[in-house]
């Protein structure tokens, strides 16, 4: 019979009130996690022992019957057996001892408590004195012996005080109950169990609630000492290195380590109290907890590590952090934090926490590589700059640089030799600093065309040299400057004049003995005829003046067409603007008469509305001469040349097309080659040197332009000739060299 | 009829002057510029035939200018170099009535020898012997030429197709009957001739050659000699 205490039903009213109040703090705080979850349990079942005993000793004292004491000793029952249990269960929790389906066995224990408890209350076998049944002695004394042992195993890890001794307050009050009968315990048990229940819910609300927000001040403390290491230390392996230690001493742990990903592994670049022998340790993707981040790209807790697959011993290995340094959604690396195997275990905030650092690590790694990509590009550069620098440098040709205001930024060796530069020169306008005219008159034409993209060309002289000055712009949007750029051109000139002289010299020596040959055949002849010789033998000797006169003639052509060439290939341009119709006027007058010979008719239409070009006036014409020379040629006796002159966008096309015998495909590729003559069938009789489309081609090369053809044999040919149409406005080029 | 050779070459000078004989001329050869500048002082040929390209230091444009200085007598150059408009330009500049281009056939060169001495000595048979507007002034028949009153040269060939022209004043003269006519049926497949000289003449009479107000170019036709009302 149980006598019923005031002061122990005060003590255990009052710590029920407490335990409700933590229970409700706890759930508030964060119901979802496992720890809080247990906690929560073995609240409600330590408020349901204590309960069901004050209902018990209520019913005793006061005799509210039957019904009243089951109800009172059903609570307690199943609060006293289940509470025990939980509270093995949440030391497995808090140690990290992992078993699969945790939670759902758990709370399959305390179903068959539950129905265990109702079953003995519905057959009746509740003893009439307040009595525990026979089989939960068994199982408090079991649960109890297996938390000892866990808090006996774990004792050197980070398993909270508080908690230790909550739970073997709880333990007490559970063993202590078993006692009641003999000793009279039963309400004192309880009250020593709800203290024990009450310090683990005071453990974990500290834990829980009141250490993190104490220790948020030190977190973003840390934080900040993470993000100095970073920006003040200069190099990547010093500001990932700060970071790993921040990471363990933040996180209290034994170890920490920072990967980079390199392709497809992770190779250890910074380590905090892990072996030297471990730098530049590598893991292959997707092996193991490293290797795995860079496939599953997420965060992993392992409160005990139990595989073999770490890059360290499973013996030493106990609570592991793993996450990934995840920028621009490409995992670049992976923060391991590491606790010795009876040291702390890690926690779910714990692994925020290790997130945090981890952002803070993918982004010194990712700035750290821009970095070095900027330096090394900016060593590129220089490198780049200074080769540049030294080959404008060493080269023979002045070259002298600009800013707007016209004051020298720039002169290699060759343009101070040249122009009478000193060293205090740069920085100085060039205005009146040299003597010779190197600005040129029309400068804004300068501006005008080096603004569009292009190079203005002029020559000058310098000390009896003559100079080609050639200026671009500096700068792409807006003209910052100019460079020019001086060529000597004293010996091209020179050379120049003396291939002139040779091209003379050669076609004097060449012509020369072929007039003399001629003329002396010539006078043969006549003294052939008027003297007294045989008809046959006459005969025969004229055969032979005819063939050594076709001889002759056919090589003074060559000589002639070949000296025309390269008179063509050698000269330079005239430049001037020349009018395709004008041009085309004259081409035709000049061949008019020949035309007339063979009564071909001319057919000449101008549809261009862009006529005018920039080139050689002569060449050009004589060009077009050639062409339309060659229509006439290749067009039988009353046959028809036509002549037509349009626009093809900014092009102007002359298209010359005859009614002659066509050029068979397979000699189309080959008519503008020197020499080359077509034999095709109705060419015989047709006398060239093979050497005018070659000249003509010349002539088109050098104004740009383009030549090309469609020929049918039995048909007839057009020539196409296309040269670019420039306004009126444009500035002539000087002359090519 | 004398005539005047001038060619460094012996060969050619020689069958030059040999074929020139055969047709009925008196012919003098040397070998050099300044040889035949003395040998023209000397002998007064009625045509003279030059070389270009002579070594010394007289060359064919130099004897041409030389003689030009003091008469009007027809020369024809000889170029075995000749190759663009403009090397003919500057033979005739030189005074030059004629410019042939090495080789020639000795036929064609009695030819055009003929025609030449036929074109200096054509009597000027024309209804209108003269014009003056004020500007230019031709006397046909005195065969003077005067720009805003200073005499200008012709030489034989430009005086022979500015009276064509003018003959033919306000009517278009085609190419082939100004080749026909100026300088002979041997010249007609010369189609570069008429050009050559129009420029040329132009340039003696004309205020603005590129401009031309008197001989005007009738595009792929031929040339008209256009009055003006003084």
């Amino acid at each position: 019979m149980l006598s019923f205490n005031p002061l122990i039903f005060i003590v255990n009213v009052c710590t029920l009130a407490l335990a409700l109040a933590f229970l409700l703090l706890i759930l508030w705080y964060d119901a979802r996690s496992s720890l809080n979850q247990l906690v929560a349990l073995l609240l409600s079942f330590t408020i349901a022992w204590n309960l069901g005993i004050i209902l018990v000793e209520i019913s005793q004292s006061f005799q509210f019957g039957v019904p009243f004491f089951e109800l009172g000793n059903f609570l307690a029952q199943v609060g006293f057996v289940a509470s025990n249990a939980l509270l093995y269960a949440l030391l497995m929790r808090a140690v990290g001892i992992t078993i699969r389906f945790f939670m759902p066995i758990a709370l399959a224990t305390l179903a068959v408590i539950v129905s265990y408890n109702s079953f003995v209350l519905i057959v009746g076998a509740i003893p009439s004195d307040f009595q525990v049944a026979s089989i939960n002695p068994a199982i408090i004394l079991l649960f109890s012996a297996l938390s000892l042992l866990i808090i006996w195993r774990y004792r050197q890890s980070n398993l909270s005080k508080l908690l230790v001794v909550g739970s073997i307050v709880v333990v007490l009050g559970h063993v202590s109950s078993l006692l009641n009968t003999s000793l009279g315990l039963g309400t004192l048990a309880t009250s020593i169990g709800s203290i024990g229940a009450l310090i683990i819910a005071i453990s974990l609300v500290r834990s829980s609630i009141i250490v993190p927000l104490h220790s948020q001040g030190s977190q973003i403390k840390a934080l900040h000492d993470v993000n100095l290491s970073i920006t003040k230390r200069a190099t990547e392996s010093n500001a990932l290195q700060g970071i790993v230690i921040q990471a363990a001493q933040w996180l209290d742990a034994d170890a920490a380590a920072i990967f980079k990903t390199e392709s497809d592994m992770m190779r250890l670049v910074a380590s905090y109290e892990l072996p030297e022998a471990l730098n530049d340790y590598q893991i292959q993707r997707g092996s193991g907890l490293v290797g795995q981040l860079l496939v599953d790209q997420q965060a992993v807790l392992v409160r005990q590590y139990n595989d073999d697959d770490f890059f360290l011993s499973k013996n030493v290995v106990g609570s592991v952090l793993a996450v990934p340094l995840i920028y621009d959604q490409k995992v670049i690396g992976g923060l391991v934090v590491i606790c010795g195997r009876y040291s702390k275990i890690f926690q779910e905030e714990d692994l925020q926490q290790a997130e945090l650092l981890a952002a803070q690590a993918a982004v010194s790694m990712s700035v750290n590589d821009l970095f070095l990509q900027q330096t090394s590009l900016l060593q590129s550069l220089t490198e780049a700059h200074n080769q540049l620098q030294a080959v404008i440098g060493s080269t023979e040709n002045p070259v002298i640089a600009v800013d707007r205001s016209l004051r020298i930024i720039f002169a290699n060796v060759k343009a101070r030799e040249v122009l009478q530069l000193e060293d205090g020169d740069e920085g100085r306008s060039i205005l009146g600093m040299v003597d010779v005219d190197l600005i040129p008159a029309n400068f804004k034409e300068v501006v005008r065309v080096t603004r569009a993209g292009g190079t203005h060309s002029y020559a000058l002289n310098i000390a009896d040299r003559e100079y080609l000055c050639q200026i671009a712009k500096l700068g792409e949007d807006r003209i910052e400057g100019w460079v020019a750029v001086l060529n000597d051109i004293t010996e091209l000139k020179e050379l120049d004049r003396v291939k002139s002289e040779m091209i003379r010299m050669t076609s004097h020596d060449l012509k020369n003995p072929i007039q003399a040959a001629l003329a002396n055949l010539d006078l043969l002849r006549d003294d052939i005829e008027q003297a007294k010789v045989v008809d046959d033998t006459k005969y025969e000797i004229e055969l032979s003046i005819g063939n050594i006169e076709r001889q002759l003639s056919n090589m003074e052509r060559i000589i002639s067409g070949i000296l025309d060439l390269e008179r063509v290939k050698a000269s330079g341009l005239n430049w001037e603007l020349c009018s395709a119709d004008v041009l085309l006027d004259n081409a035709v007058d000049l061949l008019a008469p020949i035309a007339a010979i063979k009564s071909i008719q001319f057919d000449v239409s101008v549809d261009a509305t862009k006529l005018t070009f920039i080139g050689d006036r002569v060449q050009f014409e004589r060009a077009i001469a050639n062409l339309i020379e060659n229509a006439i040629k290749f067009t039988p006796e009353n046959g028809c040349v036509t002549v037509h002159v349009y626009n093809d966008a900014d092009d102007i096309v002359f298209e010359i097309t005859d009614t002659g015998i066509g050029i068979p495909e397979n000699m189309q590729s080959h008519i503008f080659e020197r020499f080359y003559r077509g034999e095709q069938p109705g060419a015989e009789d047709i006398s060239g040197t093979g050497l005018g489309l070659s000249l003509v081609r010349t002539v088109l090369e050098k104004h740009q332009g383009r030549i090309w053809l469609k020929s049918e044999v039995g048909v007839g040919t057009t020539f196409y000739v296309s040269v670019r149409y420039q306004s009126e406005a444009v500035k002539l080029p000087q002359r090519q060299y | 009829m004398k005539a005047l050779i001038v060619d460094d070459e012996q060969d050619i000078r020689e069958a030059l002057g040999r074929k020139l004989r055969r047709e009925g001329f008196e012919v003098v050869v040397c070998a050099n510029g300044l040889e035949g500048l003395k040998s023209f002082h000397s002998e007064h040929p009625d045509i003279v035939v030059l070389d270009i390209v002579m070594p010394g230091e007289m060359n064919g444009l130099t004897v041409s200018k030389r003689i030009r200085e003091v008469a009007d007598t027809p020369i024809m150059m000889l170029s075995s170099q000749a190759i663009t408009e403009q090397d003919v330009i500057d033979g005739l500049n030189a005074g030059a009535d004629e410019y042939l281009i090495k080789p020639i056939r000795l036929n064609e060169f009695v030819a055009r020898v003929l025609a030449l001495m036929r074109r200096a000595q054509a009597a000027v048979s024309q209804t209108e012997q003269s014009y003056d507007d004020g500007y230019l002034n031709v006397d046909l028949h005195r065969r003077h030429v005067y720009v805003q009153s200073r005499k200008v040269h012709l030489t034989p060939t430009e005086f022979k197709l500015l009276a064509v022209l003018m003959e033919n004043s306000g009517r278009v003269v085609n190419q082939r009957d100004l080749l026909e006519q100026v300088w002979g049926r041997e010249y007609i497949d010369d189609v570069y001739y008429p050009r050559v000289y129009v420029s040329q003449l132009r340039r003696k009479i004309e205020a603005d050659p590129s401009n031309p107000v008197y001989i005007l170019t009738e595009h792929r036709v031929g040339y008209r000699f256009e009055k003006h009302n003084g």
